[in-house]
């Protein structure tokens, strides 16, 4: 697996050992086998070939993502390639500008490979809220890869591409990373620029990266966070030690920003105060997943870890926050869904009958509910006794949790309550269903704080357990030097097996020459 | 608590979405079953904690107050369902 890392291409393509239009056919070789029966793409670019081929030899050392392959939640924006959000409403919107995330990337050398199935505006746990039909979980086709950045989880995890971007709202990139066992990690909010995201909760939603290791996801961050004048919230002050840090690593050239990343990571379990939050164990937690975890705790004490159990009975009330919250931002930001200025038009003799067509024929009933609970919870007669309340709770959720980074530097827990569930078992039959699922990510997007999920294991049905690290804010290198500790210590029978499906294609690809 | 018929009215006016009367009968169910799940919040302990509107407290960034030309009209308008030298279409909004 770490051979098919971005880091591994990346020391490839420097020596020139690789070539970008290699990396390039190998996926998209990939991606033409096996991807008609997963369905992680929207829209696969042929022209990532050529694009890659063009690329100029003498930039191989300098430039941090040379000739690595990309592929982006398809609610990134991409200027001149069609960008849908899962949506009809958007079927034919071709975008006039890059999302700042995907610029910094192109920028540094990558090269976009297609944009990947979503629940429709990231609306959903398992991609089946999509306009255009699920992705399937490459573990097990009978299962759902999560969501909402489900594409782009199972696109990893396939062996699609070596680096996935996503956004995570709720738990829309640890989610889906679980389900398929690969990393998913979710920052501070603020730290990346959500410049051409199309937005579901600004107020929650975070770029975030899906990777094959922890390294990988490091690396993308550290590359693509930072100030942006183009998004308001990507904040310009940092805690000082922090900004220092994250400068250090962007500034250093290759190969030595990859080796003082990896010096930054390797920090081990020991003194490292843990929480095991009880709550994170709970009702709804199924034994599989509990199982995992505490082995997971268990072997991180063995190694030097501190870890203690404390319970925020509060936490259960996240997601009922998350409901009001989240669906008050997305009512309002959907308002620009007009039918005037792009995407679908359902023509009529007036400019409300036009929009409320457009919009009745174009948003699937998900979407259709959020919006109209949404409206309801600031509607004046209920907004302080639901909307208010709710940001009321919230930053009382948000104090229990800095309360306890007073006393732990890490909470630990489950990224899911279950294994990936079979498909058709979530998507919009039940309002509160997805909400269920989400439960265990939806505190650190209500807070803002940096969380990963990491593979712990397997269920007793051989599907991947995902462990969540939670840390406070800008402590983003903290949680992923946890993880990264984590995956250099976990037993032989707690690492994903993807090498067979990757090395299986590549020999193929080898066969043919 | 069921939605009265005005609410229901207001509700989809302000949100501009049209659901048949078999929808309406979901879509009723299951705005209820939400609001029963958001009503345990009204058990915390929330006097004197204010809103929490944005999880981080920092100032934001703002750009300088200048106009900036948009790179590219063209590529701006294309994806506009229906436009006429240089402006969206929209039906007439104006008494004749």
């Amino acid at each position: 697996m770490d051979g098919f890392s971005v880091l591994a291409w990346r020391s490839r393509l420097a020596s020139g050992e690789a070539t970008p239009e290699d990396v390039a056919r190998h996926y998209l070789e990939a991606i033409a086998a096996r991807d008609p029966e997963i369905h992680a793409f929207l829209l696969v670019r042929e022209e990532a070939r050529e694009e890659a081929r063009n690329l100029r030899v003498e930039d191989r050392q300098t430039l941090p993502f040379f000739g690595i392959p990309v592929a982006l939640k398809d609610n990134f924006l991409t200027r001149g390639v069609r960008t849908t959000a899962g949506s009809r409403i958007l079927e034919t919107y071709v975008p006039p500008v890059d999302a700042t995330a995907w610029k910094h990337l192109a920028l540094g050398g990558a090269v976009l490979l297609g944009k990947t199935n979503l629940d429709e505006f990231a609306m959903g746990v398992s991609t089946e809220t999509s306009a255009f039909g699920p992705t399937r979980n490459p573990w097990d086709l009978t299962r759902t890869a999560g969501g909402s950045s489900g594409g782009s989880a199972a696109a990893v995890a396939a062996g699609f591409t070596p680096l996935a971007l996503g956004s995570d709202t709720g738990g829309s990139v640890r989610q889906p990373a679980a389900y398929t066992g690969i990393v998913g990690f979710k920052p501070t909010y603020g730290l990346i620029s959500r410049f051409g995201l199309i937005h579901m909760a600004a107020s929650l939603d975070t770029v975030g990266v899906l990777a094959n290791t922890v390294a990988d996801a490091a690396y993308t961050f550290v590359h693509i966070s930072g100030s942006d004048h183009k998004d308001p919230t990507s904040f310009g002050k940092l805690p000082p030690a922090f900004a220092n840090q994250l400068a250090e690593i962007q500034r250093l050239a290759y190969p030595a920003r990859v080796e003082r990343l990896h010096a930054l990571l390797s920090r081990g379990f020991s003194g490292v105060k843990v929480a095991l939050v009880r709550e994170f164990l709970g009702d709804g937690v199924s034994p599989d997943v509990r199982i995992a975890i505490e082995a997971a705790a268990r072997r991180m004490e063995e190694l030097g870890a501190h870890v203690e159990v404390v319970s925020i009975p509060e936490l259960k009330l996240a997601s009922a926050v998350y409901a009001v919250v989240m669906t008050a931002e997305a009512a309002s930001y959907l308002g620009r869904f007009d039918g005037v200025r792009f995407g679908l038009r359902v023509p009529a003799g007036d400019v409300d009958t036009l929009s409320t067509w457009t919009r009745s024929q174009g948003f699937g009933w998900e979407v259709k509910r959020r919006i109209l609970f949404g409206t309801y919870v600031t509607l004046s007669e209920s907004f302080v006794d639901l909307y208010e309340r709710a940001l009321r709770a919230r930053r009382f959720l948000a104090i229990r949790l800095e309360a306890l980074f007073a006393d732990y530097d890490l909470l630990l827990g489950p990224t899911t309550p279950t294994t990936a569930p079979a498909l058709g078992a979530a998507g919009d039959l039940d309002p509160v269903v997805e909400l269920t699922q989400d439960l265990l990510t939806i505190p650190a997007n209500l807070a803002g704080l940096p969380a990963v999920s990491v593979p712990a294991g397997r269920g007793s049905d051989g599907m991947p357990v995902g462990l969540q690290i939670v840390g406070p804010r800008y402590s983003d290198l903290d949680v992923l030097a946890f993880a990264f500790s984590w995956e250099e210590a976990r037993p032989l029978e707690a690492r994903p097996p993807f090498g067979g499906k990757i090395m299986e294609l590549s020999s193929r690809e080898g066969g043919n020459e | 608590m069921p939605l009265s018929p005005e609410t229901w009215e207001k509700l989809q006016y302000l949100a501009r979405l049209e659901l048949t009367p078999e929808e309406k009968v979901r879509m009723e169910r299951e705005l209820e079953e939400l609001l029963a799940y958001v009503s345990p919040l009204r058990q915390l302990p929330l006097d004197g904690v204010s809103p929490m509107i944005l999880p981080v407290e920092v100032e934001p960034v703002l750009r300088a107050d200048v106009p900036e030309a948009f790179p590219s009209r063209e590529e701006l308008l294309r994806s506009a369902p229906e436009v006429q030298n240089g402006f969206f279409v929209v039906p007439n909004v104006l008494e004749e």
